[in-house]
């Protein structure tokens, strides 16, 4: 597989990928925005005290009515269990309680009329204070966090590539910011033009996670590639073969790094229920866009760098080398 | 270190996890009552338990969860309310009030009120006060509604609190949902609540009622008078909420309590019709801002500031009202899977066991009794998590658990990478001790630079950024910092230690020599 694969190549290809991506993403972001799980319906079914310690288990029989109606009319729906009615004086439970469905918007209003009536209906028979109704909700976005956010990861990953940059050379620093920025740019678009379902917190923290994921992934093409070059046989090689022996090399970690968290996302995702299903499963989006960029765009993006600061290093090398000389003589 | 001080130290060490595990993870019963069985017996039945440190934490709207024990408390989730504007009740509320009248009163009462059917929710409006007399809300009417959104917007976003939602409802209400690990979430729905003029009234009485107006004087806005409201807190970390004056503002306070070094005198601010927000005793004349300290926490502080502070910059007469307050219950709800229920948090439990055991059979099949090492390293970072977790506190939510998940795997690799320098160094036949210094040496650069690097992002975002990425920032830092200690300290540590008790150190660490062809 390693035959084929030749990191450190084709730059204009990944930039151009990168590019038709981002601009892709930001000519729909701009026309729609993100898919946010903005509009929904939710059935409300309020019922007292009476019922919950009334003979019979009546809430069970509740439940189990509202449940079978939902289902007898076709309705797939989240259940946020029971909800109880406190007191704003005493934050104390005042032996109301309520039990709420959550719908997608698309659910039409005939079906949920039939719903409330056939339940209003039926649950006569298991007390009278039992209310239903349901209502149609649209979540408003708070623009704080999300400038905030971005704010706060611009300068994070500035700063820490400036690390990158006194550790292991400028040209590492530059090839690192361009993988971030690729990364959280390119999983913003990928979230854009897939139309995939995300809640009003979830962009900002896609691009935290991918901004995680791309320092870690370049981190350890550096750590590599410091530890390879120093290998003589490496000297006789071109920039570009350099660089793509050693992303090659770096395969095994990276994987050993890449699978777990892998593992992680889908496990997370497949076992838990929808909120955290969705935000685990879509987070192998910039795990997969990192990855990308850190074996494929990032070395290409850092060869001709390495070209242009090897020049710089020699040229200085030989210039206080001579300086050197010329003082001992 | 000897073979009898190292078995001390690992026995010792082992206990302490032990302990740790338990505290943060198993309940189990204190106290047990005898219960009557159908057929006369009686058997113990455990009433009390003992809540791990886990069942502590403070859990987001869509982790919640009960603690064990009787009459146990329901942990995470959040508070909802509904705000709506003057004249407009939900239809549970217009039943219950018309079902409480009789004859003509009932009918005066229907024909009061018409049903919001435009947007297929169950509202029902108060024809002269959104209706102008008909049947349909009058473009005045609908315009507040924005009015009252955006004020609450701003409101709330000042909260900065994680997993607060806010909805509009059929189009005119709008929903609040709030994190219950928020201290002071019922206070701020309800002050929030709160539109209308700001007052600032002076009396010599501490009642509201007998206390006379001082500004806005001549219907002038109030923003001519108050400049802003701001909480804040002096370096004895005093809290308090300042109101600046303009110079006018000033001159007009002083003026009205220039009597107040002979009369003790009280100033009250409202927000709203009678709506007391700020009430405090003057006992000399106002010459300068106020500053106002006392009972204020950093939450309080920040909510009265905004209340007063949002209604002097957008200022209408627009009236709200409080719908029920309901604690919600985990958000994202619940899993059946044939007969049996699973909660959000049991399905994340599930998820992490697997997960844990995946990662241990790795390290059991790869380093053999080595992988004792990484299990040991790894609980006590993880106990540790927990601990933090519960202490800060950073409530467990999606953003946490993602974290735990990126830091569990920063930590396992980094042991896997120290595992396998160590594994190269004696396989060119040095010595176990000095293959684990030098294994160490070699890959201490990687992971000090793989974690000092995702620590600087992790604690800019904290300091930086608001709301879920700001826990995210905070869980991840204290993740990022735990797991490079315990890779770097306690994980060599522990190595170290339990090495010592085995005969043939590289049969523990399960490495091999290379095999070298000797010459004949």
């Amino acid at each position: 597989m390693t035959k084929r694969f030749h990191p450190g190549k084709g730059l204009w290809i990944w930039v151009c990928v990168s590019a038709v991506l981002i601009i892709a993403g930001i000519v729909l972001g701009c026309l729609f925005g993100f898919n946010y799980t903005a509009d929904h319906k939710a059935l409300e079914v309020t019922y007292d005290t009476s019922i919950v310690a009334g003979a019979d288990d009546q809430e069970t029989k509740l439940v189990e009515l509202v449940e079978a109606t939902l289902d007898k009319n076709g309705l797939s729906y989240e259940k946020t269990g029971r909800n109880d009615e406190m007191e704003t004086n005493y934050v104390s439970e005042n032996g109301n309680y309520m039990l709420r469905y959550v719908f997608d918007a698309s659910v039409s209003d005939e079906v949920l009329d039939k719903v409330c009536e056939s339940i209003e209906t039926q649950s006569k028979t298991i007390g009278d204070d039992i209310g239903v109704s349901y209502h149609v909700y649209h979540s408003e976005r708070f623009y704080e966090a999300s400038w905030r956010g971005a704010v706060a990861l611009a300068v994070a990953a500035i700063v820490a590539l400036v690390y990158v940059g006194f550790r292991f050379g400028w040209d590492s620093a530059l090839a690192g910011l361009v993988a971030c920025v690729n990364d959280t740019c390119v999983s913003l678009a990928i979230i854009v033009l897939t139309r995939i379902p995300v809640a009003a917190y979830a962009p900002v923290l896609y691009v935290g996670i991918a901004l995680v994921f791309s320092a870690i992934l370049w981190l350890i093409q550096c750590m590599k590639m410091r530890e390879n070059f120093k290998d003589p046989s490496y000297a006789a090689l071109s920039p570009e073969e350099a660089v793509g022996s050693s992303v090659r090399k770096s395969l095994p970690l990276a994987l050993g790094v890449i699978i777990p968290l892998v593992w992680v996302f889908v496990l997370f995702g497949v076992i838990a229920t929808s909120g955290l299903r969705f935000f685990m499963i879509f987070a192998l989006i910039p795990l997969a866009v990192s990855v990308y960029s850190s074996f494929l765009l990032a070395p290409a993006v850092y060869v001709p760098l390495k070209s242009k600061f090897d020049r710089i290093r020699s040229r200085r090398k030989r210039y206080f080398g001579k300086k050197k000389a010329e003082a001992q003589e | 270190m000897g073979k009898i001080k190292s078995a001390i130290v690992f026995s010792l060490i082992t206990v302490i996890i032990a302990v740790l595990c338990f505290v943060c993870f198993v309940p189990f019963p204190v106290g047990w009552v005898e219960e009557a069985k159908e057929d006369g017996t009686s058997e113990s039945v455990p009433f009390q338990f003992f809540n791990p440190i886990i069942n502590w934490t403070e859990k987001s709207a869509d982790l919640g969860g009960y603690q064990y024990g009787d009459g146990a408390d329901y942990l995470g989730g959040s508070f909802s309310i509904v705000y709506y504007p003057d004249g407009v009740i939900s239809e549970q509320e217009f039943i219950e009030n018309r079902d409480a009248k009789e004859g003509e009163e009932q009918t005066e009462y229907v024909e009061k009120y018409t049903p919001y059917k435009d947007v297929n929710g169950r509202l029902y409006l108060e024809k002269d006060t959104v209706c102008d007399g008909g049947e349909t809300p009058t473009e005045e009417f609908l315009s507040s509604c924005e009015v009252r959104l955006e004020t609450l917007k701003k409101r709330f976003e000042g909260l900065h609190a994680e997993n607060l939602q806010l909805e509009v409802c059929d189009n005119i209400c709008v929903r609040v949902s709030l994190p219950a690990s928020m201290t002071e979430s019922v206070a701020a729905v309800i002050y929030y609540s709160y539109l209308g003029q700001v007052k600032l009234l002076y009396g010599t009485s501490s009642d509201a009622a007998s206390a006379s107006q001082i500004l806005p004087v001549n219907e002038n806005p109030m923003s001519d008078y108050i400049k802003g409201v701001s909480s804040h807190s002096n370096a004895a970390g005093n809290i308090y909420v300042q109101v600046s004056f303009t110079d006018v503002g000033r001159e007009v306070v002083g003026n009205a309590t220039s009597g107040a070094s002979e009369t003790t005198g009280y100033l009250f601010l409202q927000v709203g019709e009678g709506n007391t927000v700020i009430n405090l005793s003057v006992s000399e004349r106002v010459n300068d801002d106020l500053y106002i300290s006392g009972s204020y926490t950093s939450e309080t502080a920040n909510i009265v500031a905004t209340v007063i502070d949002t209604a002097i910059k957008n200022p209408n007469s627009y009236g709200m009202n409080l719908g029920n307050l309901y604690r919600t219950r985990a958000n994202f709800g619940v899993l059946t899977l044939g007969g049996l229920t699973l909660e959000t948090i049991t399905l994340v439990y599930i998820a992490f066991g697997i997960l844990f055991a995946a990662m241990l059979v790795f390290f059991f099949v790869r380093y053999r009794r080595l992988g004792f090492v990484h299990l040991y390293t790894y609980l006590t970072f993880l106990t540790l998590m927990v601990i933090i977790f519960w202490a800060i506190p950073i409530p467990i939510g999606v953003g946490t658990l993602a974290v735990l998940g990126i830091a569990s795997v920063l930590l396992s690799v980094s042991n896997a990478i120290a595992f396998e320098y160590a594994r190269k160094e004696y396989a060119v036949g040095k010595t176990i001790d000095s293959s684990v210094k030098t294994g160490y040496k070699r890959c201490f650069w990687h992971i000090f630079d793989l974690h000092i690097v995702l620590l600087i992002v992790s604690l800019l975002v904290y300091l930086i950024g608001i709301g879920e990425l700001s826990v995210f920032g905070l869980a991840l830092t204290f993740g990022v910092a735990l797991s490079g200690i315990g890779t770097l300290a306690l994980n060599r540590f522990l190595w170290y230690v339990m090495m010592r008790l085995s005969k043939d150190a590289g049969k523990f660490c399960h490495y091999k020599r290379e095999e070298v062809e000797e010459d004949d």
